[in-house]
């Protein structure tokens, strides 16, 4: 199967593929679970709906990068502010940054507005916090931990990522899981037991728009960013 | 009460094991790592252990060789429920056999319902 695969739109698609069966097992259990009538339902449910929350975003966002890439659509740009994108990803995360332990913090030092596709953005960012959160939980379910939400400016940009008091990917690791892509089930073993679809939907529709996705740190903390250039005529507006 | 350890990476699975398991009568314990499942069997040995082999930072293979390198859980029965399709595995019995596994489901075909058929014929067909 692996080798009549001919382009990335593929291999990202089997990527995809294979990460929403997670989900799916996820809701098939949960309702067995709920029909065996000796738990909480209202639980269950709840954990359900998150589940099917998750896949849909994924399958949406991978969706949406084809169509970008394919250029099926136009992005439509508008002047945006990434603090905003980032406070609409953190609300729309916030349950299942709650049922995991995680606390949401933001660090947003600049407001300059930037030429960009709200949706498409915040699509991205939210495919990379459920892959942080879904995975950084696993790694202790009792202890505290954190997500921030960072936008720092530069006289030509502003770098905009999501970080993890626990997370674990640096510059080996992110372009090792870039070599291994096409070769291998696990692209970030270090850091996934799944295989970080979510991550690279997340890139493929962040490099329709011409960014590029990659490690970063803040405060000590690792995590996804990328850069955003300034549009210098919208500041003076 | 037999103890089941379910090596399970995927938290709303394992919490979905435990509270099924749980009221079926059997002591179950979740691990999301092969360290974890280490350190807890050294507590108390399980009847049975339950992995994914698809794991973060270890493989499931890597984690039974070590496993079955303690004198005493070399014969503690290992039941692989992956999201690894067997196919993708070169199925040699005697690979297996060797390494006390005693049987490989594709998670997204086993339901609650057939693991615990399948756990409750383990145990019934066991001396242990």
């Amino acid at each position: 199967m692996r080798d009549t695969l001919v382009n990335s739109d593929q291999y990202l698609l089997k990527s995809v593929a294979e990460e929403i069966r997670s989900p799916l097992v996820q809701i098939s259990r949960l309702s067995e679970l709920a029909r065996d009538g000796k738990s909480n339902v209202f639980e269950q449910l709840e954990m359900i709906e998150s589940s099917a929350d998750i896949a849909l975003q994924l399958l949406e966002s991978y969706i949406l990068g084809i169509e970008l890439d394919d250029k099926q659509r136009e992005i439509e740009l508008s002047p945006i502010t990434i603090g905003a994108v980032f406070s609409d990803v953190a609300h729309d995360v916030s349950r299942l940054a709650k049922n995991n332990n995680f606390d949401i913090e933001m660090s947003i030092k600049t407001q300059k507005p930037i030429m960009g596709n709200y949706e498409a953005i915040k699509l991205a960012y939210i495919n990379i916090a459920h892959e942080i959160i879904l995975n950084c939980s696993l790694e202790d379910n009792q202890k505290r931990k954190n997500i921030t939400f960072a936008v720092i400016s530069k006289s030509d940009q502003s770098m905009a990522g999501i970080y993890a008091n626990n997370m674990d990917i640096n510059k080996a690791t992110w372009e090792k899981s870039m070599q291994i892509f096409r070769k291998t089930r696990q692209k970030i073993p270090d850091f996934s037991s799944g295989n970080g679809s979510g991550f690279f939907v997340a890139s493929s529709i962040l490099e329709s728009m011409s960014l590029t996705l990659g490690p970063s740190k803040f405060k000590g903390n690792k995590g996804l960013s990328a850069a955003f250039p300034l549009s210098h005529q919208l500041s003076l507006v | 009460m037999k103890n089941i350890l379910f090596l399970e990476p995927n938290k709303i699975l394992g919490d979905t094991y435990f509270k099924f398991f749980s009221a079926k009568g059997f002591s179950v314990r979740i691990v999301s790592s092969a360290q974890d499942a280490i350190t807890i069997c050294d507590e108390l040995t399980p009847d049975l252990v339950i992995i994914e082999i698809q794991l973060k930072k270890h493989n499931g293979i890597d984690f039974i060789y070590e496993f079955r390198s303690y004198p005493d859980w070399q014969s503690v029965p290992i039941i692989i429920q992956s999201m690894v399709p067997p196919r993708e595995f070169p199925i040699d019995k005697k690979f297996w056999k060797d390494l006390n596994v005693v049987n490989y489901f594709y998670k997204p075909k086993m339901k609650l319902s057939n693991l615990l058929s399948e756990v409750n014929y383990f145990f019934s067909e066991s001396v242990i």
